[in-house]
């Protein structure tokens, strides 16, 4: 984790007297981007994919897909969206805790803590 | 007087007690260069924590320009240690994702500085420890000295009337202590700001105004020179 490998500056942020506030949103900032990224690169990757497997045709047997003799592919925008809004929710639930922890860090310690 | 700490205890740990402080007081007036000086365990890190407002104490008061610092939110703490308070610790501490430059304007940008004008603050800072051509070197580019000539401009940047180094040559070789220690006292003289130099480098502390030994949480010596 993040957070933990950089205990030392965030003690060194808060004696040069950032607020604990900056240095939450310093963490949730940055898995923000980190999430916003991977929430990009995953659409695009899932769209090619998705293009990728509607060239080919796949055959199914239809006697079990109501007479479909080949697996249909639609790609539907929606879905891209409801997944990347799913990772960030995701992503902001489990950057929130290290970034509060960070923010109660006490400067003392973290500033000791380094090697 | 810059500080005035009153009856200042710290105490540590649930079950067995440690006293850290024990009933110190201490007047520091502005423009001192001074050292405190003790065995491991004293209590001489703890007192330099409390000055730093980096911590908080059991009982007593500390005041800093006549405010008493043991009685602010957590936001007075960290504007307070943002405006008046510089710090040199025995590791640089400088953030390794930037160069010289960024690391120096980094006090001034918390403080809500612009940047154009931190950056211009942050250039003659470092031209005054000797490090104007190393700029845009990072952490990792600089030598021990370097990077903690780095961290001297950075505590300098913002003109805080303190300035406190918790063992600030304690992680070099003797040669570069002396240059760094040289430095410390020049910019002591020319900018009256009041350095408190936690040590356990007998010779260094030797060469302060002023040394306060502190054994087992408390004063024992209080010498001027």
């Amino acid at each position: 984790m993040i957070v933990m490998e950089k205990v030392g500056e965030i003690g060194m942020l808060m004696a040069m007297g950032a607020p604990r506030r900056s240095i939450m949103l310093i963490f949730l900032l940055e898995s923000g981007i980190f999430g916003l990224a991977g929430v990009i690169i995953g659409s695009v990757l899932g769209y090619i994919a998705s293009l990728m497997i509607a060239s080919y045709t796949i055959p199914v047997p239809p006697e079990m897909y109501f007479g479909m003799d080949h697996l249909p592919i639609v790609i539907v925008p929606e879905n891209f969206v409801t997944a990347g809004v799913f990772a960030m929710v995701i992503n902001l639930i489990a950057g929130a805790y290290p970034a509060r922890r960070a923010s109660r860090m006490n400067p003392v310690e973290a500033i000791h803590s380094v090697r | 007087m810059i500080i005035q700490i009153r009856d200042l205890t710290k105490i540590y740990g649930d079950g067995v007690e440690i006293r850290a402080l024990d009933g110190v007081d201490l007047n520091i007036e502005p423009g001192e260069f001074l050292a405190i000086v003790g065995p491991s365990g004293s209590g001489k890190s703890t007192l330099l924590h409390q000055i730093g407002i980096l911590d908080t104490p059991t009982s007593g008061t500390i005041l800093l320009n006549g405010v008493d610092i043991t009685k602010m939110s957590d936001r007075e703490r960290s504007k307070t240690r943002n405006r008046e308070l510089g710090f040199i610790f025995q590791y640089h501490h400088l953030l390794p994702d930037f160069n010289a430059l960024e690391n120096v304007m980094m006090p001034l940008l918390i403080r809500g500085v612009k940047p154009s004008r931190a950056r211009k603050i942050a250039r003659e800072m470092l031209e005054e420890v000797g490090l104007a051509d190393r700029e845009d070197h990072r952490p990792n580019q600089l030598s021990g000295g370097q990077n903690q000539r780095v961290t001297i401009a950075r505590a300098l940047a913002n003109s805080p009337g303190i300035v406190i180094g918790d063992e600030p040559t304690g992680n070099l070789d003797s040669k570069s202590s002396d240059n760094i220690y040289e430095l410390l006292r020049r910019l002591n003289q020319e900018h009256d700001q009041t350095f408190i130099l936690v040590t356990h480098d007998e010779s260094m502390a030797a060469k302060t105004d002023r040394i306060i030994r502190i054994v087992d949480g408390r004063i024992v010596e209080d010498s001027r020179r």
